[in-house]
């Protein structure tokens, strides 16, 4: 029929029940925001953990008593590697004296050694890409096969944490966001229901004049739609604020060096309204199922 | 051929009830009616108050169930009507509550518009109607009233307005002259007349022996929830 007619109607229904209306707007802003909240944090986490295993620095540490001509060998058959960059090395002396620095005053320590106890060693820089984690595995499991190599050392215990906590951070928020979602849903579903029983005896009568299901329904969705709709943009808008303002702001820039935090990507905030406007909707239809049922 | 049921053929009706009664608890509003109205029959339904004759229309548009029997409307068994159906099946009834039911919250002009907006017409049309059917119940200065604001015999214009803004086959009208002067009575009835006259079935409940007696037309007499005169 006449969509004008529908939209002229829900939008009278919102002014006649301005406060009401404003009340789950905030709300569904409120919750819609702390979604995004999370939404942001987990980007950028997992945004800075992948800028993290670009480079994975492992170092790969020799058997003791090799003779300078076999170390060629060993560092063509690293290279060789997949996935491996670049692999330099650091002879058991060099290490020693980098110790020596990174001890600073207490490096009269070492002096007392009357031997080297250092192994000659490669430092090996290494790009995961893709395999991510198990990549970074697999070539350590293949250097270590190389003859003369000791071990391989690479912060294995710290990546797997790190992992995990990814793993879990985004098992979370998946479960928070659905938990905010029912709870948007529920909060539509029960202004649309206000609303709809101040109107019951308006509703009666368009029911006797004719008025078919549809026609009584449609104003109600779209009332339920702009009001998830305008929940959404508001949150978004104050998402956009608050990040541009302070996180992308100079303080937090310094911590982190060359990192750059990131905003939601476009494609995930249209989705995001889509939402808004779908829980919206969702809601009145809850509230219809209940007011048919009374 | 002898026909073993007479009752069952009349092909000019366009309401048949047959033995409908209709319980509320243990109260028996309507109690075995049976009764044929003619296409384009104009028909006063009285009887003293709590007689069953608001009861009576309410079953006809579906506001209520039937508790025993049948009523036939234009050859559709209401009973068995689908749920989506219904909302057309009004479509064809325009109805003049006792209790008026305007909507509080729309102006004199929505209220009448209502049912040509519920039935997909648009606004020209719309105007048009409306505002033709103001003029005629005299209520055009009050177009953009809200219902509080207007006298009880101005509400039952408008409601007699909004019965007839449909052009429905049907008019069913709950005292429909209950609180008005004589002269305004006079409006109203020739309003329904004036729809009669062009082809609609036309039902009166009332118990205003001045209007009963003003015009030669059938008069059923309901008592108890019984018919106890057809009019015939
Ligand atoms: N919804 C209802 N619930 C219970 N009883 C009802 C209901 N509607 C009507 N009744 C009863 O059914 C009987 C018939 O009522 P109805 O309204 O049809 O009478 P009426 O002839 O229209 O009377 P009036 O002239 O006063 O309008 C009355 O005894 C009334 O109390
Ligand atoms: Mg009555």
């Amino acid at each position: 029929m006449q969509p004008m007619y529908y939209f002229k109607q829900a939008l009278d229904d919102i002014r006649g029940a301005k406060v009401l209306h404003g009340l789950a707007i905030s709300t569904i802003t409120l919750i819609f925001l702390l979604t995004g909240v999370f939404a942001l944090v987990f980007i950028n986490v997992s945004q800075l953990m992948t800028a993290q295993q670009d480079n994975v620095r492992m170092m790969v540490y020799l058997k003791s008593g090799l003779t300078a001509p076999e170390l060629g060998p060993i560092q063509q058959a690293i290279e060789k590697t997949n996935r491996v960059k670049s692999a330099e090395f650091v002879s058991k002396d060099q290490a020693l004296e980098r110790l020596r620095q990174s001890m600073n005053n207490q490096a009269g320590l070492l002096d007392d050694l009357s031997d080297n106890p250092l192994p000659d060693a490669f430092e090996v820089v290494a790009s995961p890409g893709e395999g991510g984690w198990q990549g970074v595995k697999m070539t350590a499991a293949t250097i270590q096969k190389i003859s003369g190599v000791d071990e391989v050392n690479f912060g294995q215990a710290w990546l797997e944490k790190f992992s995990m906590v990814a793993e879990l951070s985004r098992a979370a928020a998946i479960a928070i966001g659905f938990l905010l979602m029912v709870a948007a849903l529920s909060i539509t579903a029960n202004t649309i229901r206000l609303v709809l029983y101040n109107r019951r005896d308006e509703i009666k009568i368009m029911e006797l004049v004719g008025a078919t299901n549809g026609f009584i329904r449609a104003s109600f969705y779209i009332q339920g739609m702009i009001q998830g709709l305008l929940g959404g943009l508001a949150a978004l808008g104050l998402l956009a604020l608050v990040f541009f303002i302070i996180v992308a702001g100079a303080p937090a820039q310094e911590l982190l060096g060359r990192f750059e935090f990131q905003f939601i990507p476009i494609k995930y905030c249209i989705l995001g309204l889509l939402l808004s406007v779908g829980v919206g909707a969702a809601g009145c239809h809850l509230s219809f199922a209940q007011f048919t049922k009374d | 051929m002898d026909n073993q049921y007479p009752e069952l053929e009349n092909k000019n009706a366009i309401i048949r009830m047959f033995h409908v009664t209709k319980r509320y608890g243990a109260q028996l509003a309507l109690n075995d009616v049976s009764l044929d109205v003619d296409a384009n029959e104009f028909l006063f339904l009285t009887g003293p108050s709590g007689a069953g004759k608001s009861t009576l229309l309410k079953l006809l548009y579906l506001a209520d169930t039937i508790s025993e029997g049948q009523i036939l409307l234009k050859g559709m068994n209401l009973s068995r009507l689908p749920k989506k159906r219904l909302p057309f099946l009004r479509r064809n009834i325009g109805v003049v509550f006792q209790d008026y039911k305007l909507i509080p919250t729309r102006t004199v002009f929505d209220n009448i518009a209502l049912v040509m907006e519920v039935a997909g017409a648009n606004a020209k049309q719309i105007k048009r109607k409306v505002g033709y059917l103001l003029r005629t119940v005299e209520m055009e200065h009050k177009a953009g009233a809200f219902p509080q604001s207007l006298s009880g015999g101005e509400q039952q214009r408008v409601a007699v307005a909004r019965a007839i803004c449909g052009d429905p086959d049907i008019v069913l009208a709950d005292e429909p002259t209950g609180s008005l002067d004589a002269e305004s009575a006079r409006v109203i009835m020739e309003l329904l007349f004036g729809i009669h006259a062009r082809g609609a079935t036309v039902m009166v409940a009332t118990h205003d022996e001045a209007l009963l007696h003003s015009t030669r037309r059938r008069i059923v007499t309901l008592k108890q929830g019984s018919v106890v005169d057809l009019g015939l």
